[in-house]
């Protein structure tokens, strides 16, 4: 797995691209395209909500996925010096996910996010998020755009 | 039962007020607390039920019926998110459980979040009561 080290939004730029906001919001970083794919990154810290003892529940996860996932679909058809507003979407539905494991608090969960299929106001996008070497949950999102 | 958020234990995201089972199925009743500090954050000023959340609450059902024992999603078929719920308008959700299988490797179950006509979440998944495996 890929493991992403220059992100092009950190922290409170990545909330023009999501309606989430503290305690919910989950992306620390946003790498941007690597290939066919888009890559976001969460330190898991125990402050966390979703964090239990010292496991990050599998629904922490799934908003981060989710999260990863409306951070790439605001980015669609935006080029850097376009100064509308993104493309805000919501998660609609969810399909065949597979949870395989936990991570531990401190540990940096990755997400990988690869666009299966894309109209003007819907997407249905591939995630899998991962620690170091571990996939940890994979599955299906689809996000509608609410604009 | 209720369910406090990690580092929320000030506050109550949910509580139950029914339990009833019937054949098949078992029918929740939960109230949603609209001031828990979640909604700070879904949304401003917007306050929605986060999708995920909603799929805690289905868990946690399950967990009362197989006596307070922790589970963990390990597949999720599908879930729909059929419409947005705001707890100020909708505090009071019904959820409708139904155990498909109970296997050495899980529990399947089918679930719906309504209210009255109005349906918000429909989920077809498999839970273990196996703790999933850590590094």
């Amino acid at each position: 797995m890929i493991i992403p080290n220059k992100p092009i939004l950190q922290n409170e730029q990545i909330l023009d691209y999501i309606p989430q906001r503290p305690p919910m919001f989950m992306i620390d970083a946003y790498y941007g395209y690597i290939g066919e794919a888009t890559y976001s990154s969460l330190v898991i810290r125990p402050d966390n909500i979703f964090s239990e003892g010292d496991l990050f529940s599998e629904l922490g996860m799934l908003e981060f996925m989710a999260q990863a996932g409306i951070v790439q679909f605001g980015t669609l058809n935006k080029t850097a010096d376009d100064k509308t507003k993104p493309m805000l979407g919501f998660i609609c539905k969810l399909k065949k996910f597979e949870i395989y494991q936990l991570p531990h608090i401190g540990e940096f969960l990755y997400a990988k996010v690869e666009k299966d299929f894309s109209s003007a106001h819907l997407a249905t996008l591939f995630i899998t998020a991962y620690t170091d070497s571990t996939i940890m949950i994979k599955g299906y999102f689809d996000v509608l755009s609410i604009q | 039962m209720s369910y406090q958020y990690n580092n929320m234990n000030r506050d109550t995201f949910y509580s139950h007020v029914s339990v009833e089972s019937k054949d098949d199925s078992t029918l929740f009743i939960v109230r949603l607390n609209p001031d828990h500090p979640i909604y700070e954050g879904h949304f401003p000023g917007n306050p929605i039920v986060p999708s995920v959340c909603s799929l805690q609450i289905i868990k946690e059902c399950v967990e009362h019926l197989q006596n307070g024992e922790k589970l963990f999603y390990r597949t999720i078929n599908q879930c729909k998110y059929h419409n947005a719920i705001n707890p100020n308008i909708t505090p009071f959700l019904s959820i409708s459980l139904k155990i498909r299988k109970k296997e050495e490797e899980g529990i399947g179950i089918s679930a719906t979040i309504f209210h009255e006509n109005t349906t918000f979440v429909t989920l077809q998944s498999q839970l273990s009561v196996k703790h999933i495996a850590t590094r």
